[in-house]
Parts: C-alpha cells; sequence; structure tokens
C-alpha cells in the first residue's frame, strides 16, 4: 500500500472521527486485557474458578478489587475470562455471518435472474423467521442425538461454538442484502466490462473487481454487528441458553446476578456496564468507519 | 494518411448485424415488455490498417454496435466475423481467445477504472489472464506501454484517482494494448476530455496506430474529431447505416439527406456561408418505436410514400464505388 492508496486516505478521514478514535483505542485495550486475562489473574493474585463460600458477595476491597460473587469468586478476574467469551463470540460470528453474507449477496447480485431470486427469497424466508424462538430451539438441540461424538458434544466449549454458529446461520441476511445491491450497481460499471474484455472469468470479476469495492460497506456492517451479536449472546446466556457455567460471559454473570440484584447490586452493574461499553464502543467504530469509507469522499 | 497501408481484407465483418433489447415501460396502469431495436441490418467490413468513423446522434446505437464489435453482446440477428472467423454462438470461455484480437477503449476513464486496482494491477491484469510470459517480462512490457502512451514506470504504483482525466485515458490505451490487438474499438474515447486534451489524445491515437499497426472503429458524435481522424466514415441513424464513404467524399458531397443535415448542424465558423442542407428540427424518433419504411422519413424534406412503406439498402452512388448511400432517392441529389 502506498501512501495515497484508497485506504490510507480513508485512515485519514479515520483520525479526524474522535469519538471513533476513543472507542476503538478503548476496545483494543479490552482485548489485549482479556487476551492477558490469566497474566491478571496471576498479577492480582486470584482465580476466576476458585470458590470461597466463606467470602461471598463480598464488597470491593485490595484482594478483590470489583469484589466477589455469590460462591466468592473474584469478579474481576470472572469479567476478564467473560470478555473473552464475549468478544470473540461477537467478533467470530459477526466475521462468519458477513462471510457467509458476501458470497451469498455476490452470487446474487453479479448473476441475477432465478438465482437472484431463489437466493433473495431465501434471505427474505431467514430474516421472516422468528428470531428468538428459533435460537431457543437451536439451543436445546441434544447434539449427542444428531451424531456428534459424546466427547464433543459434551465438552466445555461446546456451547460456545454452538452460539456463535447459530448467530452467523441467522445473522448474516443484512450483509447479504448489502452486498447484493452494491454489486448490482458495480457490475454495471465499466471497469466490469473492461475485464470482461480482456477475458476474465465471473469469478475473477465477483472477488477481483467487485469484492475490493465492497469491503467498506461490509467492514462497517460487521463492525455495527459485533455489538448486536454480544447483546444476543448475553440475551441467550440470561435465558439459560447461551454460555453454560462454570465457562463466564458477561451474560450468564448477569444471569447468576439477577436472583441477588437486591443483596448485591454490583453484581449485575459490572457485567451490564461492560456490555453497554462494548456495544456502544462497537456502534461508534463503527459510525467512524462509515464516515472514512464514505464512496463521496473517495477521491 | 497511409492509404497504401490498408488491406483489402476485412479484419471485422458483419452482415445483417442486429441488437434489441428488452426493456420494461409502464404506460401508468401496468408495465409492458417493450423491444428497443438499438442496431439493425449492419452490413459493414472493416479493413486492416484504417480508421472506420462512426458518427450519429444520441442513441442512435452508435456505442452498441461498437459493444457488439468489442464482443460484449451477442448479436439478436445477423454474423460478426472476426478474420472470417464466425463468432456465432460462441460462448463466454470460448470468446475468450479472440477478445486478444478486438478490444475497447471506453467513453468515461473515471468509470472504466477500477478505483481499488493501481496502474500495475490493472495493466498486468490481461498479461496474468492469458498467461502472457513470465512475471518479469510482463512487468516490463507494461512499462513499454506506459512509456508508449506518455506516462512512466513511477505512475505504476499510484491509483486511478490520482491521475488527470486525460491521464486516465491514456492508462485504458495501454490497457487496450496489452493484448496486442488488431482491431481497436474506440467508443468516444475523447468526448469526457477537457477541448485543450482531446487533441492530446486524438493524436495519441494517430501516433499508436502507426506505431502497433491498429485498425479503429472509431465513434464519436463530433464531426471535428472523425474528419481529424478516419479514413472512412460511417453515418448511422436509428440502429442504421445510412451513408458510408471516404472521409474526403462524405465531408464534400454529403449524399444522404440525414448526412446533409448533420453536417450543417456544425456551426459555421463563417456566418452566412452557405450551407449544404437544412438544420433538422425535432428528435429523432424512439428505437422502441421506430417509423415504418426509412428510419429518416418523418424528418425528411424528400420523405415520399416509398420511404413510408421501405427500408432504403446501401447501394453505392455509383457502380463499384465505395460511397455507399441508403437512400431511396439517391438518384435525384446527384
Amino acid at each position: 500500500m502506498t501512501h495515497n492508496s484508497p485506504l490510507s486516505l480513508a485512515i485519514c478521514r479515520f483520525r479526524k472521527h474522535q469519538l471513533a478514535i476513543a472507542s476503538l483505542f478503548l476496545l483494543l485495550t479490552m482485548i489485549l486485557m482479556v487476551l492477558f486475562a490469566p497474566l491478571f489473574e496471576r498479577f492480582l493474585g486470584v482465580d476466576a474458578n476458585a470458590i470461597d463460600l466463606f467470602n461471598r458477595m463480598g464488597q470491593p476491597s485490595a484482594a478483590h478489587l470489583l469484589g466477589t460473587d455469590e460462591l466468592g469468586r473474584d469478579v474481576l478476574a470472572r469479567l476478564l475470562y467473560g470478555g473473552r467469551i464475549s468478544l470473540a463470540t461477537g467478533l467470530i460470528a459477526a466475521c462468519i455471518a458477513a462471510s457467509i453474507g458476501t458470497v451469498v449477496g455476490l452470487f446474487a447480485g453479479y448473476f441475477g435472474g432465478k438465482l437472484d431470486a431463489l437466493l433473495m427469497r431465501f434471505t427474505d424466508g431467514v430474516i421472516a423467521l422468528p428470531l428468538l424462538p428459533l435460537l431457543i430451539v437451536l439451543a436445546a438441540i441434544d447434539l449427542v442425538k444428531l451424531g456428534v461424538p459424546e466427547t464433543i458434544a459434551q465438552s466445555e466449549n461446546i456451547s460456545f461454538y454452538r452460539i456463535i454458529l447459530i448467530v452467523a446461520l441467522v445473522g448474516w441476511t443484512t450483509v447479504a442484502r448489502l452486498v447484493r445491491g452494491a454489486t448490482l450497481s458495480f457490475k454495471e460499471r465499466e471497469f466490469v466490462m473492461a475485464a470482461i474484455g480482456v477475458g476474465a472469468t465471473h469469478l475473477h470479476i465477483m472477488f477481483r473487481h467487485i469484492l475490493p469495492n465492497l469491503i467498506s460497506p461490509v467492514i462497517v456492517a460487521v463492525t455495527l454487528s459485533v455489538g448486536n451479536v454480544i447483546l444476543l449472546e448475553s440475551v441467550l446466556s440470561f435465558l439459560g441458553l447461551g454460555i453454560q457455567p462454570p465457562m463466564p460471559s458477561w451474560g450468564n454473570m448477569l444471569t447468576n446476578a439477577q436472583e441477588l440484584i437486591w443483596q448485591a447490586p454490583l453484581l449485575a452493574v459490572f457485567p451490564g456496564l461492560m456490555i453497554f461499553i462494548t456495544v456502544i464502543c462497537f456502534n461508534f467504530l463503527g459510525d467512524g468507519l462509515q464516515d472514512a469509507f464514505d464512496p463521496k469522499a473517495e477521491f | 494518411m497511409n492509404k497504401s497501408a490498408i488491406s483489402s481484407s476485412p479484419i471485422m465483418s458483419t452482415w445483417g448485424l442486429s441488437k434489441t433489447f428488452t426493456t420494461k415501460i409502464s404506460d401508468g396502469h401496468r408495465t409492458l415488455n417493450k423491444t428497443v431495436y438499438a442496431v439493425s441490418d449492419v452490413s459493414l467490413d472493416v479493413y486492416k490498417g484504417e480508421t472506420l468513423g462512426l458518427v450519429g446522434e444520441s442513441g442512435c446505437g452508435k456505442t452498441t454496435l461498437g459493444r457488439l464489435m468489442a464482443l460484449f453482446y451477442h448479436p439478436s440477428q445477423g454474423t460478426l466475423r472476426i478474420n472470417g472467423q464466425n463468432m456465432k454462438g460462441l460462448s463466454h470461455k470460448h470468446l475468450k481467445p479472440y477478445r486478444k484480437n478486438v478490444q475497447m477503449v471506453f467513453q468515461d476513464p473515471v468509470a472504466a477504472l477500477n478505483p481499488r486496482h493501481t496502474v500495475a494491477t490493472i495493466l498486468t491484469e490481461p498479461l496474468n489472464i492469458f498467461s502472457v510470459g513470465k512475471p518479469v517480462q510482463r512487468r516490463k512490457r507494461v512499462v513499454e506501454l506506459l512509456d508508449a502512451v506518455g506516462l512512466s514506470a513511477k505512475d505504476l504504483n499510484r491509483y486511478p484517482h490520482e491521475f488527470s482525466g486525460g491521464q486516465r485515458q491514456r492508462i485504458t490505451i495501454a490497457r487496450a494494448l496489452t493484448l496486442q490487438p488488431d482491431f481497436i474499438v474506440a467508443d468516444e474515447p475523447v468526448s469526457a476530455l477537457d477541448v485543450s486534451v482531446q487533441s492530446q489524445i486524438l493524436n495519441l491515437f494517430k501516433d499508436l496506430k502507426q506505431q502497433f499497426g491498429l485498425t479503429y472503429l472509431f465513434i464519436s458524435h463530433d464531426l471535428a474529431v472523425v474528419h481529424h481522424l478516419a479514413d472512412r466514415v460511417a453515418v448511422m441513424y436509428l440502429g442504421r447505416i445510412m451513408e458510408i464513404a471516404d472521409c474526403d467524399t462524405l465531408f464534400r458531397e454529403p449524399t444522404h439527406p440525414y448526412t446533409r443535415a448533420l453536417l450543417a448542424s456544425v456551426p459555421a465558423l463563417k456566418p452566412g456561408k452557405a450551407r449544404l442542407g437544412k438544420i433538422l428540427k425535432g428528435d429523432p424518433p424512439s428505437p422502441i418505436n421506430p417509423p415504418r419504411g426509412c428510419p429518416f422519413n418523418p424528418r425528411c424534406e424528400f420523405a415520399s410514400d416509398l420511404c413510408r412503406t421501405e427500408v432504403a439498402m446501401l447501394r453505392p452512388v455509383q457502380t463499384d464505388s465505395q460511397h455507399q448511400v441508403a437512400c431511396h432517392h439517391l438518384e435525384s441529389f446527384q
């Protein structure tokens, strides 16, 4: 990349968006902290899974900076590990959903006709599904009966993979429609005709010519949807269908806190605050990227 | 112009070539599928080494004919031969080898260059697709081409938005030359450019023709540009060729009433200078609903009943003459 590529011009514009810069900084800090959660654990001398029934619902103190939960576990350490799960779910599910949506949208928009009609009616169908009941059913499916080996089906991480898969399977529709619309307009541009003129194949045109022009709206859509996925994960975890304890996530920490809301309100405040900050940051970041990639400011 | 370099064998030959499109028209109550007759019954030979100018008003089918010849559209009817080879029924995949022979330069250089690709990517792409040479050789060829169109190797890593309109058109011309084609369809290549840049690009077209032995189909609505560049000129109206002749002949003795009107519409430098024909009134009829008979009959002062019922075919002004006119009343104009 040279200093004057379309990307570096967008970065220049992004830098002027202070709120988005602050959000990006905050999110990167958060990601670094959750990545190095074990280091923090050792440094603070706490253990996210160490139960201490003599110290339940402890107030913030020097030993436990954010206090302890209903089983006497350190809240800060659990927030860090929960952040790992929540952020990873959000980012991975949003990326998978965007990839599915991009491919569906590219094929529908580029080839048009019957394929377009078929793919878009399918997309409409997925959009029309009542999301929450469907998610509840999907989350309740017994994987062993589906033929998944028991060792995998019973493993600790399965609820994590399951939730990523569920969210990705229903979350690709926005990107698919976005990409289809943009593809429809780009495929009429003369540079696509020029590519046909030098013998390019359809796949080459779709992925080398049209896709690079769609990257910016897709990145914006992914960023904005990460926040939604994190919210969805916490809703599902709150309903007891998401991440299964003892693995912490911000969502299931909220669930545990709801019964104790009068005895220990802080237990609900911290994970709630984390979700709030993260979602808001991703939204600001998305807005900033949107302005930076604005096609009207392209040249 | 070097007339002797023009060979007698057609590089591109069309016979009865037609292209129709279907479009949806709403009359307020329902939408109807209507057929647009963009190009009708065009039989034309382009000879190796010549520049064939194609002139006409907006919407007369110039661009469609150019795109048919550049293999972007499948003909609805008629045949198209490149070096004698019939292109009929060839799929996207099977047309690929012929695309090396025919390249196109587009009207709008902003739209014709992918804003996300560098000049190097744009120019090596055709070579990569056709697996021409090794990567080092490809790069060398690209630098040679940039040099030929008046740009330099330091422009390789720049993006289209960093160039002016004229420079961008130079890039699209370089791209059209990468595969060493014989025939280039230039679709109004200067009409989107500043007047000061137009002549530079036109001279570039002339130089490149000499240097690489090219054949051009040069589409333009600007008669002065065509006069400057073309060896032969074809005049198009509502999808049909109305007159075709040597450049000099056409501008000296235009014969078809439409050609005369077209030439008369160019503002004269000397006011009061005698004009060859009357200035046209009204707009051309819609290609969705072309008039019966000669397409020009509703605007033609000489139109007779014959003109309103039967299409006039192109026929030579004199026997064996290269000057051909599609008019029933040809004899009465001589």
